[in-house]
């Protein structure tokens, strides 16, 4: 979760990487792109998540697309996984 | 938390308009609440209060704002969210320096408005919506000889509406200018739903008062752009590209002063050495950090850009400078020199985990630059708070980075009093307090500073005036460019 924490804390929003990702599509639906798929893992760490959580992590092709544009160094993929475990968590614990 | 009966009929109204184009999930809301100023922070509880919208056209923009008038609700425009003034986001800051959420607002995103409509080479103008790119259109100008000369660092994402409505400049600033030079026409929304089109498909254009220009830097607070009618130009024929480092500013300066005899630089950008430093090892490059120039300068031809680039190295060194690296446009290494400079935001924000870099805009007149750098220096001495400088040396736009925990009023006050003294020297040299970020709610304060500076404190009545008359009911950004009361404290 820390860790997590950390790599979220590293992205400044400047969107640099969405150009290159091919599933943030014509819509230019924020959570279909790695800068929001970022901030959907921020957010679910603060208890904020919907069903839109997992769509928008389930989606990423964890292509390593959006990676080199990143100027701050952000491990996209890493987080949108760090993030599909928490849901796999949270699924388990409610079961 | 309840939701709210407005936010409830305005969502409802809405939906039957936009269908699916409406939200209310707490996750898509988090994702547009925001800004690159004020990333920082989580808002809770935005289903309560917030509503985001997608709209396709400007019919839809105009629907949007009628329903958000008869509700009076707010409509906050947003394209990429890049903007560093906390101005296309929920969240603001007061001139007494309180961050807070606007009571209710309709986040209006332009992102399904993206659509190059057309390009003339003849006339050179392309008419684009206002969610392209800027680095979209010139990759869909790339099969031409034009190109569209505005070059925000955050080009790579800046929508066009965002670009105008902050009157964004770029690392062109000095030969190009900004975004005001290179808006010919517009169609926006304005407050009372009324979609207008202004200006001309041609360069000559007098149509009564120039109310292309006045939306041009309106944050959108006048109204909502929903298409645009761009200038283009020839693309330079070669660009010889120097990358030198010196051990101090002045020596700097002095190689820029003599470069800049007889022509203007494509762009002269600096980099101070502390922001370098962090940049090399941000991108792990292996380079000597030092005060770093990129200089960009127009060839006639490859070859001409060549021969150039070794004189351009030659003069550096003998100016002082302990590294350069060069590239002319046919070269690889062209754009990783870009890249550097392009970090440099970022970098200097991901070394400050803990803190935030309070971003500011103040550009001074060219002759002036080293009394200006001198002066930040003492600032920085009195409150011992490092104070970075970087940014587009030619045009005098340095922007002085001020670390910050967003988070701590007694730390903001401090930050923020250090960028009211910074902005303070940068008008007694004849300077400006914002350059090309635009006011948004973070620079209201200096705003009005300025205008005092000025003995013109009632040009902000001027302003109101006019704000009166695009959105008479006052529900466009408000809080941005021109101080109101604030929404609920976060
Ligand atoms: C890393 C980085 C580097 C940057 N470098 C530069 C630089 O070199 N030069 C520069 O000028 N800026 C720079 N910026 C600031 C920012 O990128 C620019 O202001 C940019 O033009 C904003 O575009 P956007 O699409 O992100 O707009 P947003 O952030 O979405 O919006 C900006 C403002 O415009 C309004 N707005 C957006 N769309 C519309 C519309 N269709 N109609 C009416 N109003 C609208 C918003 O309400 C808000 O007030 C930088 C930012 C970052 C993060
Ligand atoms: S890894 Fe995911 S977010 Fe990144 S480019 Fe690929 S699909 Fe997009
Ligand atoms: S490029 Fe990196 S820092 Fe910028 S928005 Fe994407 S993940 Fe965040």
């Amino acid at each position: 979760m820390d860790k997590a924490w950390q790599e979220f804390r590293k992205c400044v929003f400047c969107g640099f990487c969405e150009s290159s990702c091919p599933t943030l599509g014509e819509t230019g639906e924020r959570g279909y792109g790695p800068r929001g798929r970022v901030r959907v893992v921020g957010l679910l760490l603060n208890g904020i998540y919907s069903k839109k959580t997992a769509e928008y992590l389930y989606t990423c092709l964890l292509c390593y697309a959006c990676v080199p544009p990143c100027p701050t160094g952000v491990d996209i993929p890493g987080l949108v996984e760090a993030g599909r475990s928490i849901l796999v968590r949270m699924s388990q614990k409610s079961k | 938390m309840a939701r709210d009966k407005i936010i409830e009929r305005v969502f409802e109204e809405l939906s039957s308009i936009l269908g699916r184009r409406v939200s209310r999930d707490p996750v898509d809301l988090g994702l547009h609440a925001i800004d690159a100023s004020s990333y920082y922070f989580i808002p809770k509880d935005l289903s309560e209060r917030y509503v985001l919208t997608v709209p396709k056209d400007a019919e839809e923009v105009s629907e949007i704002v009628k329903i958000a008038g008869k509700h009076g609700v707010s409509v906050i425009p947003q394209g990429s969210s890049t903007d560093l003034s906390m101005g296309s986001g929920s969240i603001s800051i007061t001139t007494a320096n309180q961050i807070y959420m606007l009571e209710r607002g309709i986040i209006l995103h332009t992102g399904m408005m993206s659509s190059i409509e057309e390009i003339s080479e003849t006339d050179r103008v392309a008419v684009v919506e206002p969610g392209v790119r800027i680095d979209s259109l010139n990759e869909a100008l790339a099969e031409t000889d034009l190109f569209f000369p505005v070059d925000p660092a955050s080009a790579r994402a800046a929508s066009v509406g965002g670009a105008i409505a902050t009157g964004a400049g770029g690392l062109r600033g000095a030969k190009y200018g900004t975004m005001r030079d290179w808006v010919l026409g517009l169609e926006f929304v304005d407050g009372l739903g009324r979609i207008h089109r202004t200006g001309c498909r041609t360069v000559k254009c007098r149509q009564g008062y120039d109310l292309t220009r006045l939306m041009v830097g309106s944050e959108g607070t006048l109204g909502v752009i929903t298409k645009a009618v761009l200038k283009l130009w020839p693309r330079p024929a070669a660009i010889s590209r120097l990358m030198a480092v010196f051990n101090d500013f002045t020596s700097l300066y002095r190689f820029f002063l003599g470069v800049r005899r007889g022509r203007v630089p494509l762009i002269a950008e600096y980099m101070e050495n502390r922001v370098a430093d962090k940049v090399i090892r941000t991108l792990g490059l292996g380079i000597p950090a030092g005060h770093t120039l990129i200089l960009d300068l127009e060839a006639g031809s490859g070859e001409e850009a060549e021969k150039l680039l070794k004189t351009l190295e030659k003069d550096a060194k003998d100016a002082g400078a302990f590294y350069t690296a060069t590239a002319t446009d046919r070269d690889r290494s062209f754009e990783e020199i870009y890249r550097f400079r392009r970090s440099m935001y970022a970098g200097m924000v991901k070394m400050k985990l803990k803190r935030h870099i309070i971003f500011e805009d103040t550009a001074v007149p060219i002759s002036k630059l080293p009394e200006f750098v001198r002066r930040v220096r003492e600032i920085e001495g009195k409150y011992g708070r490092e104070i970075a400088l970087g940014g587009h040396l030619g045009d005098g736009n340095l922007h002085p980075h001020i670390e910050c925990d967003l988070e701590d009023p007694e730390d903001r006050s401090l930050a923020f009093k250090i960028a009211k003294e910074i902005v303070i020297e940068a008008l007694k040299l004849g300077g400006t307090s914002s350059s090309e970020h635009g006011i948004g709610s973070m620079k209201l304060e200096l705003l009005l500073i300025e205008l005092r500076n000025k003995g013109s404190e009632h040009t902000l009545d001027l302003m109101i005036n006019i704000k009166k008359v695009f959105d008479p009911k006052w529900i466009l950004n408000p809080g941005r460019v021109i101080p109101t009361e604030p929404g609920r404290k976060i």
